[in-house]
């Protein structure tokens, strides 16, 4: 935490230098106080407040969508091999499209709200967690199977006990890609029609020639998709301590 | 007393280019109650097979099982060792033996008394709360003797339990075994490729030979002293290791 600070702090000094050095017009590239000016000014004049909730929620309901929904759909796939078979080419096209590219047909079919956003947010999260999951429950250690053949477990109890725990290592990996994807596609979305939300911001800052509009939008962009991770990991820290890379 | 008798079990497994492999030829096998029965023999002999036939992890090509009190039916009829610990990574030392417990619906207040109860006896009492990954080789395969036990199945299986660990460790491990089963007098079917475990420690020693996999000769071990480290500067040890190895030859 504190290299953090410190690697941040000697950024933003290096940033004010260079900025004073050469410099630069603020409309160009403006120095970090600048920033800050234009922080206040977007929170008191401009309602920043309400356009970061946006974007948060959308980010948050999507990815929990998303996690859970590949969660679900590696199980049916790895326990129903019919519906794998009949699902998988599919699922492949699909994964191997820019699934950003959907944006446009989402907001055509669902407006300009956030529910486009969620969608997209859950779709590309849905991937990495179905794959991660699949190839765990796929790994599993013969001699689990062994010993749940010995002691009779239920498909359930099996799925319960030692299926889901043994497949939390991928499944984090999984969430931490998801969680990168999630932070782009709400914004993709917001770009492509949004009436809040820091990616309207973005657009907003971009039409009115605003640079420093648009590097708060970006930092503030920045600071949710690390946020987010962090809390994975810290999930991540607490529930798996048990692995071998911890 | 009887408790299970193998009537010409066979097993040919197929493989992948359609070939088939006699891994067991017609095999007959009587285990009495509260006896321990070595299985012993060079690598492909068929006794992981008899085993996990025994066990009922692998279904047998022919022949039959027949049990004193009929088929096991619950997952609490059988226990097994593997020969790796097979511990599940996520949960501490007593809830990996309390797995089975709660796998059969006991109450988690009873299954944490038993689970602690057997970790006594194999020696793990202050190892509780310990993650499988913080405990050496032969500690993590004690508890999985004690995850084997916990649920006093009618007979315990297993299979080269201590193969993977170093000599001095499996000598003690082999004393630690010979005290538990005489606390808690379980049946015990043992495979192993030792012939000093098979004769220090079993009541009948199986000798099986490859090429078909089948059961050579069966030996009753008997001494007139009391197992335990003398036992292994003892004549009769000896002999006994003498005819074993003659017969692996």
């Amino acid at each position: 935490m504190l290299r953090a600070v410190i690697s941040l702090a000697v950024f933003l000094g290096l940033w004010t230098l260079a900025c004073e050095l050469f410099q630069v017009p603020s409309y160009l590239v403006p120095n970090p106080l600048e920033l800050v000016e234009k922080f206040w000014f977007l929170t008191t004049k401009a309602d920043l407040f309400s356009h970061i909730p946006i974007t948060v929620t959308e980010i948050l309901i999507g990815f929990v969508i998303g996690t859970f929904a590949g969660v679900f759909g590696s199980v049916v796939f790895f326990r129903v091999p019919a519906v794998e078979l009949l699902l998988n080419p599919v699922i492949v096209f699909i994964q191997t499209a820019p699934k950003i590219a959907i944006a446009p047909l989402l907001l055509l079919w669902l407006g300009l709200d956030m529910t486009p956003k969620i969608v997209l947010v859950a779709i590309v999260t849905f991937f990495p967690v179905l794959s991660n999951m699949l190839s765990a429950l796929r790994s599993m250690n013969p001699e689990f199977n062994s010993l749940a053949q010995i002691l009779c477990l239920s498909p359930w109890q099996r799925l319960i006990r030692i299926e889901l725990p043994q497949s939390l290592p991928l499944l984090f990996a999984g969430m931490k890609v998801g969680a990168t994807l999630a932070v782009t596609a709400a914004v993709i979305g917001e770009l492509m029609g949004a009436r809040g939300g820091l990616g309207y911001l973005l657009s907003l800052g971009q039409e009115t020639a605003d640079v420093s509009m648009v590097l708060v939008s970006v930092l503030l962009l920045s600071l949710i998709g690390y946020l987010l991770s962090l809390v994975i990991e810290l999930i991540e820290k607490k529930y798996l301590n048990w692995h071998e890379s911890v | 007393m009887e408790l299970v008798r193998a009537e010409g079990i066979t097993k040919t497994f197929t493989t992948r280019s359609g070939g088939e492999v006699q891994a067991l030829s017609p095999t007959s096998l009587s285990i009495q109650e509260g006896e321990f029965l070595s299985l012993i023999g060079p690598s492909g002999c068929g006794k992981s097979t008899l085993l996990r036939i025994l066990s009922g992890l692998i279904e047998p090509s022919g022949g039959e099982l027949i049990w004193k009190d009929g088929a096991p039916t619950s997952g609490s009829d059988v226990g097994f060792v593997f020969q790796e610990p097979v511990l599940l990574p996520w949960l501490s030392i007593r809830d990996n033996v309390r797995f089975p417990l709660d796998a059969f619906g006991v109450s988690k207040a009873e299954g944490n008394e038993r689970a602690m109860e057997m970790l006594k006896l194999v020696g793990l009492g202050d190892f509780g709360s310990a993650l499988p990954k913080e405990l050496s080789g032969g500690m993590r395969q004690r508890a999985a003797i004690a995850r084997a036990l916990v649920y006093r199945p009618r007979i315990v299986l297993m299979d080269e339990p201590f193969g993977a660990l170093d000599l001095l460790t499996r000598d003690r491990m082999n004393d630690e075994l010979l005290r538990i089963k005489q606390e808690v007098g379980a049946t015990i079917v043992f495979v192993t490729h030792s012939i000093e475990e098979a004769a220090y420690l079993s009541d009948r020693v199986a000798v099986m030979c490859a090429r078909p996999g089948r059961i050579r000769t069966i030996h009753d071990i008997k001494y007139d002293v009391e197992r335990g480290e003398a036992l292994k500067d003892n004549p009769q040890f000896h002999h006994w290791l003498s005819v074993l190895r003659k017969e692996l030859k």
